[in-house]
């Protein structure tokens, strides 16, 4: 609804400081790139299967994980023939992001993994010596050493250091000690208590040498018994009708039974939240105790308090609001369509790149057909929770030419038209009369119907000028003596703007009183 | 950085939302900041009054107007703010007003633009209903529906139904045609004595309403003049007639005035 202005009464505008906008996180912003987009700081994996973190601009990368056959342990398996590889991070969203309270962001990256053939692919070199055992260390700040010289065995060409792959840093992290081959890995432990491997592969001074990577596991205990207070929840939700519960993060891992009570029933739904508002629901989540702890492998429940949504209701989207109509004049004036659900009022189109100075709602003219991406405000009206919200719609549109030009002889179809009818095309009504179709006009040759006339935006011209519609709606017919309305055959309906361009099309049916496209 | 300057564009035109032009362009205003405020205030209800052209024949013709301000923000180094700025709002102006009590900006009626839910009409005469397009499904007129579209044009804001001759009841509906917003109940007065005399004001939603003065009109004739006393002495003969009066009236003025009387009539009116 448009704000009024009642001019014999004042009207007060006010302008404070801007707000400075909080983005939204996205895989954009963390910055985490694919090898095989030729940016730096990218995800990779090598001969042998070891991951290269793509180093994030925004977030830390939780986990990894991929559904790749031959991925275990944070590794690929090694392959014969170059395979695409793509693994998912688990970015853990910074502050100062509108969807922050989400806790993660999930980042697809993917490169080509190539062939391992030692001899072929790459010269060998450096060869295991034997496997690292287990290393295990108490919790808290324990360091365990690895002497690596004694599970690699150099080749012609000597090894020259070592380089580390930890995924978990959070978990233990490492240092080396030494120089060339005679290094010295520490590892020093966290206060989490699990398992999980790290990798170390050593270096040579040739140029493509055969990748040796000893894999080490790693298990820090002395946690005592897990209790709930070593564990931390963080996400999950309730929808209103209680039918979905989202589970949960839990820093144990994976969470399992859901239940009202502490050892109680597992449960898949709740009670509905009858209320207008969202309320929390207090659950408990059944965790498997990880490595490290005395009681590791156990179970134990632990409870944690989900937002369940209210009956406030569902927000209004772009997509609800379902658009139609929107166009781009030659001036470079940006016709807000409509929204063609009731609850949605169209209003300030913005105009996304225009080149204007001050100006944020047209474009510049142009001298040729040029593709913009305009947003449309879209006003959330009654019946969704986001009531009176106002959203940015993208559309997709094309702006015409500054001076769009009629069809040269040969080059058009003729076709008729009606009178105008106003938009929004109201079939009750030019039903209760009949019309004639008979305005000449043209299209395209192109263009082989009404239909596709409304896709391409094509131009519809009177003589030798674009037809001026006003925006408004016309029966369109091939010939010329059919009759639309109560006792009319003509069925198709093309909406046409100031600027001669069709905008929609939609057909209409008097028996039923029903339109559609 | 703090707010320091606002530099205000307003933009008063017919025709589409946001379909400005720069020769749209009424007032550029710039204002700095008060010390002590967190807001920079505009007052642009008179501004904007001076474009609406109230001009009536009978015909019920829409003159609200698309008002957009656009207005660029500065900080206290005199920089421009490079997020959310300008910032850009349209509204739709007409000629109406609010009470002290209808508090700040007042928005008023968005369905039916009258006030009263009361109307008298003479018998076997049509009258107008105005009513606001955004905020209207149809209309319903003793059973005979019309429907109110809205197609974003300033020039059909406010559309006019018609109210045929001995109607009873109009029914304003939502704009999913389901709700009953305001029902206006229609007396068809009979006259048999006096002439009825239509009046038609701009309200205070800023429609043009119809009100009916059923009884006695008194028309009255106001003349004003001034008077000379002029020289009739002929000069070549150094006489008078004596039939020619000295007085001379100059400047004559009249002024027609009637006085209307509407008839007994409910409170709610």
């Amino acid at each position: 609804m448009s704000t009024k202005i009642n001019a014999r009464s004042p009207f007060y505008l006010s302008y404070t400081e801007p707000t400075v906008p909080t983005p939204t996180f996205s895989c954009g912003i963390a910055g985490a790139t694919s090898a095989l987009s030729g940016e730096s700081n990218k995800f990779d994996v090598d001969q042998a299967g070891v991951i290269t973190e793509p180093l994030l601009t925004h977030g830390e990368i939780e986990s990894i994980s991929s559904s790749d056959s031959g991925f275990a342990n944070d590794k690929y398996a090694t392959v014969s023939t170059p395979t695409t590889r793509t693994i998912t991070l688990k970015i853990r969203i910074p502050d100062g992001f509108s969807n922050t309270s989400d806790v993660f962001f999930n980042c697809d990256v993917t490169a080509i993994q190539p062939v391992f053939s030692s001899g072929t692919s790459c010269t060998a070199n450096t060869t295991l010596n034997g496997s690292i055992p287990t290393q295990t260390i108490t919790r808290g700040g324990s360091t365990a050493s690895v002497t690596l010289s004694s599970y690699f065995t150099a080749g012609s060409s000597a090894i020259t250091g070592y380089t580390v792959s930890n995924y978990h840093t959070d978990f233990v992290t490492t240092s080396l000690s030494g120089s060339g081959a005679s290094q010295t890995l520490t590892l020093n432990s966290s206060d989490i208590c699990d398992t999980k491997v790290i990798y170390v592969t050593a270096t040579d001074a040739l140029a493509n040498s055969c990748p040796a990577v000893q894999p080490i596991t790693v298990t820090i205990n002395g946690c005592g018994a897990a209790t709930c207070s070593d564990n931390s929840f963080s996400g999950g939700s309730i929808n209103q009708a209680g039918t979905t519960i989202t589970k949960p993060y839990a820093s144990f891992g994976t969470v399992g039974n859901i239940s009202l009570t502490d050892g109680g029933a597992p449960i898949t739904t709740v009670s509905a939240n009858t209320g207008s508002t969202s309320q929390d629901v207090t659950l408990w989540f059944t965790l498997t105790v990880p490595d490290g702890y005395s009681n590791s492998g156990s179970s134990i429940n632990c409870s944690f308090a989900l937002s369940q949504a209210g009956t406030g209701l569902d927000a209004g989207t772009c997509d609800l609001a379902n658009l139609s109509g929107q166009s781009i004049s030659t001036r470079g004036v940006i016709d807000a369509g409509v929204a063609n659900h009731d609850a949605f009022y169209t209003g300030t189109p913005i105009a996304v790149g225009t080149t204007l100075p001050n100006v944020t709602d047209r474009y510049e003219e142009v001298n040729e057909y040029t593709p913009r991406t305009p947003k449309i405000k879209v006003t959330v009206g009654s019946g969704f929770s986001n009531e009176g919200a106002i959203l940015e719609c993208l559309v997709n549109l094309e702006q015409p030419p500054i001076s769009p030009s009629c069809f040269a002889a040969g080059a058009s179809t003729e076709f008729y038209i009606s009178q105008g009818f106003s938009n929004p095309f109201d079939v009750t009504t030019v039903c209760q009369n009949t019309y004639s179709v008979n305005k000449p006009v043209k299209r395209s040759n192109t263009i082989a119907n009404m239909k596709d006339l409304a896709t391409n935006n094509g131009l519809v011209c009177e003589g030798d000028s674009p037809f001026s519609g006003g925006g408004l709606w016309y029966v369109a017919a091939s010939l010329s003596f059919l009759k639309a309305g109560k006792r009319g055959s003509a069925n198709q309906l093309i909406r046409i703007n100031d600027n001669g361009m069709c905008i929609d099309y939609l057909w209409f049916s008097c028996q039923t009183l029903t339109t559609g496209s | 950085m703090s707010l320091r300057t606002a530099i205000l564009q307003l933009y008063v035109y017919s025709g589409t939302e946001g379909a400005q032009t720069a020769s749209d362009l009424k007032y550029t205003i710039e204002k700095e900041i008060i010390d002590g405020d967190t807001k920079i205030l505009f007052e642009i209800g008179e501004l904007v009054r001076d474009y609406i052209d109230i001009t009536f024949n009978d015909d019920y013709v829409c003159n609200t107007k698309w008002v957009t301000a656009i207005t660029t923000l500065y900080d206290e180094n005199n920089e421009i703010f490079t997020y959310s700025n300008p910032v850009t709002n349209h509204y739709v102006a007409l000629n109406g007003y609010g009470y002290f009590e209808d508090e700040i900006n007042p928005q008023l009626s968005t369905d039916a633009l009258v006030s009263s839910t009361y109307m008298y009409i003479p018998e076997s005469t049509t009258s107008k209903i105005g009513v606001w397009a955004e905020g209207v499904g149809k209309v319903t007129i003793d059973g005979s529906d019309t429907e109110i579209t809205d197609n974003g044009n300033s020039n059909q804001k406010i559309q006019y139904v018609t109210i045929p001759a001995n109607s009873s009841t109009i029914q304003v509906y939502d704009t999913h045609d389901s709700s009953i917003l305001k029902t206006i109940n229609i007396t068809n007065v009979c006259e048999p004595k006096y002439t009825p005399y239509k009046i038609t004001f701009v309200n205070k939603y800023g429609a043009y309403e119809n009100i009916w003065f059923f009884k006695k009109s008194t028309e009255s004739l106001s003349v004003t003049d001034e008077k000379f006393k002029r020289n009739t002495i002929n000069n070549s003969t150094v006489t008078y007639n004596t039939y020619e009066g000295q007085q001379e009236r100059y400047n004559v003025n009249g002024l027609t005035s009637i006085s209307l009387n509407t008839g007994y009539l409910k409170m709610k009116v």
